[in-house]
């Protein structure tokens, strides 16, 4: 009789918690607000045991398909990164990317859309949907993603407000977005364009 | 005969057999005898020693890698399936590892080799941006550990604070290094991965069969809906060990069978059947044996081409058992019958063979001796065992009636020869020469149609050529190199496709090594690398602790720091030290044009351009004209060699049937393919053996004799076109090509030994 309760239970968890990646990311994609671009400002923010004070950096960011995804760090130094399709610039020069800057533009332009399609060929999506609030956990399917990240988490409400990055090791990466704003053709918010 | 004469004449020879044997023995070569690289049969050289080490090591990076590439809508499942597809290929034995996880294991451990000597080490983009602006350089540099970028970066910021290590790995790792990636064709999910096949699952030693786990692959793809494409250097052997397999359990085992139900049907005789088999044997035997005494080694292929000996060896075991079905054979008179005819044919056929030898290509030389050698050996068998093992025919048998039939005389065929030339002389003027290698082995149109997906999906342009660096000593030898890499870094910048990956990305010569410790030292004394490490808010205890660990002294770092670890694929690498002179490779990518190259190279003699195919191919040309010019001049030679002991109408006699011969299987080759390769030519030799037999067994044998020498010719024929011509329906073209003009040879061989040309000896 307990055997038969608890696995009630845990199905019953499973069926709430883990729902299947299709259903999710197609009520994700009708609860984020399409646009064409999208920008606002970010905190970025790093921890690691060799230094005294966590790593962190803020600024703005831009972002819309045929621009790309502008970023400019204004805190402590400026400077900014440019990612159009695989061209990744640092201060208007090439920089190897490593992958992180093509695979942050890559969800960041699938979010802004709602369209998911991207994230859902590169990773296995888990995550639940509430009323005010959703959490994504994103896996890396192919072994090239996995040697870069161990896994991503991401966070929202109408638009992506948090992305922790997690690293091997115990090292992760938290970015903040904060006065997100569409842009563009129908865009609520102030219209400037990324400079 | 007596018993006496059989004990003598058996112990005769084993005893010739004991002393060559003896002789053999005191010239065996102490080392490696077999040879197997393309560079062995090339002219001697002081380059060959070089050729040879660098040639094994860049084909080493890709003969044992297997390629596979799946594609669909699902990126899940594509990779799943990728995943299920290498667990199965390494359950079952086909792959030892995937590259990935060797090349990363191989980069971890050249990276902590290396680490030590890190303040010598620079990548020259840093280099360069340094001695400009050192605090710019580490500016941005912070810049970019500020941005997203960094979050890969940040994590080794305590080993390696301001990327200088990290920068230089990255730019000695070569371009196309790592198979494993995701990637984006239009709409659809494609993943790569790279495995590394077993040695026991190459070439012919291979015991399963690859490519029918290949094909059950790509079946398994499309039913569920993806794409498999597949390619690599043991997919390509497995493919030619499975289509020559079948031809040779099929083929291979029906000419045997056939051949030896001829003779046991014509001469009703198992020692006959021994005694041909054993001749044969012999004949293989003395010319492997004899060769490696004489020039201490033969080369694989030498030793491929030279079995076909059996089809002339068997030659004069046919002649002395065919005239034993005449009515008036005895066993004591047997030798003397066709002593003549036998001695005359095995001496034109080793003065024949023998002129190979002049050429300077050790391949040919190698063919000439073995041919020669076993020549001699199965004469020897035929004329010392024949007579004392073999009784006589088996009972009821008896020379068939056809061969009792006249032969026509040159009257009656001068129409025929007439209109045989009309048809050659047009075949030989279509004939153009091939040389190129790649067209001598069967690819199936599915795994080329999987190189084209998968070259074309990487952007990947195959490239086996590489550069052959010298130096007089170590030191030379690398800044050479770095000659050669700094020329082909400015021809980047111009926006040439190319790439060198050579030991000097690694290992820098000592005066570079010196120049990145002195701007590393600079760096720490100007206070600049302390400002900037205080910038980013590094413990200060950390701070001095780095600034500490930087050498007060230069140090060079050298070679041996690389020595008893096994290079990453693609980084070229050090030949090593000989007679005072150094010696590395260097690999060559990006699709530049060797003219791109020779511009580069410019008059530098240390630097060699190699392009192993071209160069085969250059090989294949030389040795294909080469065997040409023999051709003729052994010819003249065996011409001479007649008329001498023959005079000179029996000598033409005698030299039209392989000169004919030889014409028309050019002739028919040219209708049929209008191009002929080195392949053909050597086919020529061994037609040119029997058909110099038949010719010569026909014109010393009497006339009243001439019906068993028809036998004799007729089993030549049939058994050769058998055990050879068969192979023209080979799927492999260089095979088919070497049955091909083989069977059209012996066909116009055999019509033509029916001629009589009312001369005798």
């Amino acid at each position: 009789m307990r055997t038969c309760f608890c696995i009630l239970l845990y199905s019953i968890a499973v069926c709430t918690f883990a729902e299947p990646s299709q259903t999710l990311l197609e009520e994700l994609s009708q609860r984020l607000v399409g646009a064409s671009g999208l920008q606002g400002n970010f905190q970025q923010e790093k921890n690691l045991a060799f230094l005294q004070k966590p790593f962190t950096s803020s600024g703005q960011f831009s972002l819309d398909r045929s621009s790309g995804l502008w970023w400019k760090v204004v805190s402590p130094v400026e400077s900014v990164m440019l990612v159009r399709g695989q061209n990744v610039l640092l201060d208007g020069k090439p920089v190897q990317d490593h992958g992180i800057g093509s695979l942050m533009a890559m969800m960041m332009l699938d979010l802004m859309e709602g369209q998911l399609t991207s994230i859902s060929k590169y990773f296995t999506v888990t995550g639940e949907l509430s009323e005010r609030v959703w959490h994504l956990s994103l896996e890396p399917v192919s072994s090239r993603l996995k040697s870069i990240v161990d896994h991503i988490d991401l966070q929202g409400d109408n638009y992506l407000r948090e992305i922790v990055i997690y690293e091997h090791g115990d090292n992760r990466t938290v970015i903040l977005f904060t006065e997100v704003r569409s842009i563009g053709v129908g865009a609520t918010g102030p219209d400037s364009a990324a400079p | 005969m007596r018993r006496r004469s059989k004990i003598s004449a058996v112990s005769l020879w084993i005893i010739i057999v004991a002393g060559v044997m003896l002789l053999i023995i005191n010239r065996w070569p102490q080392g490696q005898w077999l040879k197997t690289d393309f560079y062995s049969l090339l002219p001697s050289g002081s380059d060959n020693t070089w050729l040879v080490r660098a040639s094994a090591l860049a084909a080493s990076a890709y003969e044992s890698q297997l390629l596979l590439m799946v594609e669909g809508n699902d990126g899940a499942e594509v990779s799943q399936f990728l995943e299920a597809a290498g667990d199965r290929l390494l359950r079952e034995g086909y792959v030892y590892s995937r590259l990935e996880e060797s090349e990363t294991k191989k980069w971890r451990i050249l990276s902590e080799r290396l680490y030590p000597h890190r303040w010598n080490l620079l990548y020259v983009g840093d280099r360069e941006s340094l001695q400009k602006n050192p605090v710019a350089h580490l500016e941005q540099f912070r810049r970019q550990l500020y941005s997203p970028l960094g979050i890969a970066l940040i994590g080794k910021l305590q080993s390696d604070p301001a990327g200088f290590y990290r920068n230089y790995l990255e730019a000695a790792m070569p371009s196309e290094a790592t198979a494993s990636r995701a990637a984006a064709n239009g709409d659809k999910a494609v993943e790569f991965a790279a495995y590394l096949v077993s040695p026991q699952q190459q070439g012919f030693g291979g015991t399963n069969d690859l490519y029918a786990t290949y094909l059950s692959l790509r079946a398994e793809a499309e039913e569920a809906g993806l794409k498999l494409h597949a390619t690599g250097v043991p997919l390509y052997s497995a493919f030619g060990v499975h289509s020559a397999a079948s031809e040779i359990s099929t083929i291979g085992t029906a000419s045997l069978v056939l051949s030896m139900l001829l003779l046991i049907v014509v001469l009703r005789s198992t020692a006959a059947i021994f005694l041909t088999i054993f001749c044969a044997a012999i004949g293989v035997a003395g010319g492997l044996l004899i060769t490696v005494s004489i020039l201490q080694q033969i080369h694989i292929i030498t030793l491929v081409f030279g079995s076909t000996i059996i089809g002339v060896a068997d030659d004069y075991g046919f002649h002395y058992l065919s005239h034993s079905l005449a009515p008036d054979w005895t066993r004591k008179d047997a030798l003397k019958k066709v002593w003549r005819g036998l001695s005359l044919a095995a001496l034109s056929s080793v003065v024949a063979f023998l002129g190979l030898t002049l050429l300077p290509f050790p391949g040919i030389r190698q063919i000439g001796i073995f041919m020669a050698g076993g020549i001699l050996c199965s004469f020897a068998t035929v004329c010392i065992l024949f007579p004392v093992m073999y009784r006589g025919a088996g009972t009821g048998a008896r020379l068939p009636r056809f061969f009792v039939r006249q032969q026509f005389t040159i009257r009656t065929v001068i129409p025929t020869l007439l209109l045989l030339c009309a048809v050659v002389i047009p075949g030989l003027m279509m004939l153009q020469s091939q040389d190129d290698v790649r067209e001598f082995y069967a690819v199936s149109n599915m795994l080329k149609d999987d190189q084209v997906a998968i070259s074309s999906t990487l952007s990947v342009t195959p490239n086996s050529r590489y550069l052959l660096v010298r130096g007089h000593g170590i030191e030379d030898l690398l800044e050479t190199e770095e000659r050669l890499m700094n020329a082909a870094d400015e021809l980047v910048e111009r926006g040439q496709a190319i790439g060198l990956s050579g030991v000097t990305r690694l290992i820098p010569s000592t005066a570079t090594q010196q120049q990145n410790f002195s701007l590393m030292r600079r760096l720490v004394e100007s206070g600049y690398l302390g400002t900037y490490l205080n910038a980013l808010d590094m413990d200060s205890s950390f701070q001095m602790d780095l600034l500490a660990s930087v050498p007060k002294e230069f140090r060079a770092m050298g070679l041996d720091v690389l020595k008893d670890i096994a290079m990453p694929l693609g980084t070229g690498g050090f030949l090593g030290c000989e007679g005072g002179e150094c010696a590395s490779w260097v690999r060559v990518s990006g699709s530049s044009s060797s003219q791109a190259l020779a511009e580069l190279i410019g008059n530098d003699p240390s630097v060699i351009l190699v392009d192993p195919i071209a160069d085969i191919n250059g090989l294949l040309a030389h040795y294909r004209v080469g065997i040409s010019k023999l051709l003729i001049a052994g010819g003249v030679a065996t011409a001479m060699h007649l008329m001498v002991i023959l005079g000179w109408r029996l000598a033409l006699q005698i030299l039209l049937i392989p000169t004919v011969s030889c014409l028309g299987s050019l002739a028919l080759i040219g209708y049929i393919h209008s191009s002929y390769s080195i392949v053909n030519l050597l086919a020529l030799l061994l037609l040119i053996g029997v058909s110099l037999d038949t010719a010569i067994f026909r014109v010393s044998t009497d006339s009243v004799d001439q019906p068993a020498t028809s036998l004799a010719i007729t089993l030549s024929a049939l058994t050769t076109i058998l055990a050879f011509g068969i192979l023209a329906f080979s799927q492999t073209p260089v095979i088919s090509a070497f049955g091909q003009s083989i069977v059209f040879g012996l066909i116009v061989t055999y019509c033509l030994s029916w001629v009589r040309f009312d001369l005798k000896v």
